[in-house]
């Protein structure tokens, strides 16, 4: 099978070209690396979160509501911003108990209960009976994201929890720079091309992946006098994770590419 | 492999992401010294992923806290 993949052509829109490497960017690709990949296992913890739309009822902002173990976000969603999207993420079960699908009931009142106490915004918000949860997973890092023709991305190479919201956007990024780095690239040179790939992409997506997982932590930490250095470290958001925000996939591939094609004369 | 050529290889490692010049480096040095902080270890982890063809999960990175610490890790599982 070949692929047809975009082709960015700064300025001037984008063309098709056709390839012979084929992309995976699910769960399941990650089979096709079994022996290489000795970290590719689904990692043994699962959080719950519970979607659901609700007529909007405060203010535009981006709100995190956090406490012990849990934290609730919310935020204004649709053409004229009447809906807001929340979810709430919960540290159960540990371990998901299902092998075979992500999505599971709850019990009616079982958000309500989890956020009891909580303030009344959101009571409100996790009142209503939300009938589905969803179980939150990340993949170990990978060593390799391709063999001979066929090469991954996304989740397949490097599935992470949802909270930078980065799950898509770093997607969108291994496109770009597949997108970028293939065009002319001959059948025998495939395999530097997609380890060049592979060296640009892996290190970030390691970080956001780690980073996701330390802010996870901090979201729910215990009453206690860690709180006050939370709440400073929450008001660094945008500074602390402008690295993941202002990258430039697109100018980093194509400076890489640049680099290949014109590299720096040796010293004298 | 030898001990002596991962240290040589480590510290240009080091000197790419960090640049450190090679003779500042030592096993005692933390790596919180060299500027990495638990993110930043893992541009560190990659390229010695890559160096020395091994794999450094997320929690035995967590762990180090010098450099021989490290050193250590890859001469134990490139042996």
């Amino acid at each position: 099978m070949s692929t047809r993949v975009p082709s960015h052509t700064r300025g001037r829109g984008a063309n098709l070209v056709r390839s012979n490497v084929r992309l995976g960017s699910n769960g399941r690709v990650r089979s096709l690396f079994p022996e290489r990949s000795p970290l590719a296992q689904p990692t043994p913890s699962a959080k719950d979160r519970f979607l659901a739309f609700r007529p909007f009822i405060g203010p535009g902002a981006i709100q995190f509501w956090m406490g012990p173990d849990a934290h609730l976000l919310h935020y204004a969603i649709g053409g004229n911003a009447d809906y807001v999207n929340f979810f709430a993420v919960v540290e159960y079960p540990k371990v998901w108990p299902h092998a075979d699908k992500w999505l599971d009931s709850i019990e009616p009142g079982e958000a309500a209960a989890a956020f009891a106490g909580w303030h009344p915004a959101v009571v409100e918000m996790v009142a209503q009976h939300l009938p589905v949860r969803w179980g939150l997973f990340g993949t170990r890092p990978l060593l390799n994201w391709h063999r001979g023709a066929v090469v991954i991305l996304g989740d397949a190479a490097h599935a992470m929890l949802p909270h930078h919201g980065q799950g898509a956007n770093t997607t969108i990024e291994d496109a770009i720079t597949l997108a970028e780095l293939l065009p002319g690239t001959a059948r025998d040179g495939l395999g530097p091309m997609l380890a060049k790939y592979q060296s640009l992409r892996r290190a970030r997506t390691r970080k956001i992946q780690r980073s996701s997982w330390i802010t996870n932590s901090l979201l729910h930490l215990p009453d206690g006098p860690q709180l006050a250095e939370r709440d400073q470290r929450v008001a660094r958001f945008p500074e602390d994770f402008g690295w993941i925000h202002q990258f430039d996939a697109l100018q980093t591939a194509h400076h890489a590419t640049q680099a290949q094609r014109h590299p720096a004369p040796p010293h004298a | 492999m030898q001990q002596t050529e991962i240290e040589t290889a480590f510290a240009e490692l080091v000197e790419n992401i960090t640049g450190t010049q090679p003779a500042r480096i030592d096993r005692d040095l933390h790596l919180d010294k060299l500027g990495l902080d638990s993110l930043s270890k893992i541009d560190l982890a990659v390229a010695a992923e890559d160096r020395f063809g091994i794999a450094i999960p997320d929690e035995d990175l967590e762990r180090f806290v010098v450099v021989g610490d490290l050193l250590d890790y890859v001469h134990r599982t490139t042996a």
